[in-house]
């Protein structure tokens, strides 16, 4: 029992932390970008580099 | 104090938490293209895994292991990184825009690396006590970032490099990962 209490409190206190840093608006300027892939290894991805590499390797 | 040296040097260079424990591979390999990238990356690791190698400390000795929730360890410490990477990011966009722009963007990959969770874990598991927590929560981030470091500059230079084509990308990465681990694997006879 305690245990859990203890684990609700820290989520509670995760829940409470997101929100707010949800709440918190981002400095003028510092909107995130739309970051370009340069592939990571999920290469299932539909904007993987290598897709378009194995279209070429096909044709 | 030689103690704590040699606990530094082993923790940034012998067992590396990158080419030796193969943890935080997923930053290693995402954040390392620019040089610049790598060391903002390493910053905020640095940052967020001191800082929350504290907390969950204090909180292991204080609460878990006070009222016998040690069996809690695990699940507490994900959350209390989270918050923690959650509390940063927050502070930072109210009180730092400049910060914010460099560094915001890893916070949330910081969040999910499993080398922050290894070193509050490891630092109750080799049952240090403050002084040597604080100097392997500071050495492991160092090491991290210098291997970072050296990584991004070598991919700079590759991807200038007349690589063949089925390795490009994180093929000669991987290769160049697997290079630098054996070079660091040489580091283990130096203390």
């Amino acid at each position: 029992m305690p245990g859990l209490l203890f684990l609700a409190a820290m989520g509670g206190l995760y829940a409470a932390l997101y929100y707010f840093n949800h709440k918190t608006p981002i400095p003028a300027g510092c909107e995130v970008e739309e970051v370009s892939c340069h592939g990571c290894s999920i290469s299932s991805c539909g904007k993987h580099p290598s897709q378009n590499y194995t279209l070429e390797v096909k044709q | 104090m030689a103690e704590l040296f040699t606990l530094f040097i082993t923790a940034v260079l012998i067992n590396n938490i990158v080419l030796t424990r193969f943890l935080g591979l997923c930053p290693f390999m995402g954040v390392s293209r620019k040089t610049s990238s790598a060391l903002g990356m390493g910053g905020a690791v640095t940052f967020v895994i001191f800082g929350a190698s504290m907390f969950t400390y204090a909180l292991y000795h204080l609460v878990l292991n006070k009222y016998g929730l040690q069996y809690m360890d695990l699940i507490t410490f994900i959350l209390v990184i989270a918050s923690f990477v959650q509390f940063t990011e927050m502070i930072i966009k109210k009180y730092s825009p400049a910060l914010y722009k460099s560094l915001g963007v890893f916070l949330p990959l910081i969040t999910t690396n499993c080398a922050v969770l290894y070193v509050a874990l490891d630092n109750i598991k080799q049952g240090f006590d403050l002084i040597e927590t604080i100097v392997y929560s500071l050495a492991v981030p160092i090491g991290f970032t210098l291997v970072l470091y050296l990584f991004s500059a070598i991919r700079e230079r590759l991807d200038l490099s007349d690589v063949p084509a089925p390795f490009k990308g994180n093929a000669i990465a991987m290769v160049v990962a697997a290079i630098m681990a054996l070079a660091f694997g040489g580091l283990a006879g130096l203390v």
